[in-house]
């Protein structure tokens, strides 16, 4: 039986993850922010959390509005980064643990995925 | 439509509601092409023709194409889509923001660092004298 030890919550603006690939963390405007992050990050590396689960509004990156789902638990081995408009961040995809236990949703999704960004999706509905 | 009419139709750039989204489904769909850096060069190379790809109305490609990003509100558009616009532009949410509220991204960051939005100000449409 897993323990859950805390929920931890930030802001989520997409400026936060410019700021980051920018170097401008440290700039004034943005200083106060990320100083915010340091005891949390502190806390992290401290109790070493076996497993994550990361609960994000997804910004429209991967339901373009024909479905939005209230939730969505994601199960594939991987999820790229999106593009959203200056082309993907430069971090790494998201991959699930491998030989995890799967979610039950496994056996009726696909095992693996890509961003949809290379789609064109292109609405008929009028 | 019948439709009731809601205490959040006052508020301006329209809530998420049935109305809005109908009206922004279209949009949206423009918006989220701009994933792709072969759509975003496509639809600068020519707005309009990539515009009319899209089941949009003319108004609604109008304010795309001014980069009108309040009226694209009032027509159903989404910050969160709205994003990718201003990103296709090289320009920053915060310089969109901005825009929307009427400041400079100076004025802008000026304000956020000061501990964010005045408390004064109108909050309806109503307030705003147009109800």
């Amino acid at each position: 039986m897993a323990r859950i030890i805390a929920g931890v919550g930030t802001s989520h603006t997409p400026a936060i993850g410019a700021a980051v690939d920018n170097g401008k963390t440290a700039e004034p405007y943005w200083a106060p922010l990320f100083k915010g992050y340091e005891p949390a990050k502190k806390w992290m590396a401290d109790v070493k959390p076996d497993v994550v689960i990361m609960v994000y509004n997804d910004h429209v990156n991967a339901f373009d509005f024909k479905i939005i789902p209230t939730f969505a638990i994601g199960c594939a081995d991987e999820y790229t980064i999106a593009d959203e408009g200056w082309g993907p961040r430069p971090v790494p995809p998201v991959k699930a643990i491998p030989n995890s236990p799967r979610t039950s949703c496994s056996r009726w999704c696909s095992t693996s995925s890509t961003s949809p960004s290379s789609t064109r999706c292109r609405s008929t509905t009028a | 439509m019948n439709r009731k009419p809601q205490p959040y139709d006052d508020i301006p750039a329209r809530p998420c509601s049935t109305p809005s989204a109908r009206a922004g489904l279209s949009p949206q769909q423009f918006l989220y092409s701009l994933m792709s850096a072969a759509n975003r060069k496509e639809f600068l190379a020519g707005e309009h023709a990539y515009l009319m790809t899209f089941p949009m109305s003319e108004d609604q490609r109008q304010a795309v194409m001014k980069r009108d990003w309040n009226t694209l509100l009032e027509l159903g558009g989404v910050s969160y889509a709205l994003a990718k616009l201003a990103f296709t532009d090289e320009h920053s949410y915060q310089y969109m923001a901005a825009e929307m509220t009427g400041m400079t991204q100076q004025e802008y960051m000026d304000m956020m660092i000061g501990g964010g939005r005045s408390v004064e100000g109108w909050r309806s449409r109503k307030e705003r004298g147009e109800a």
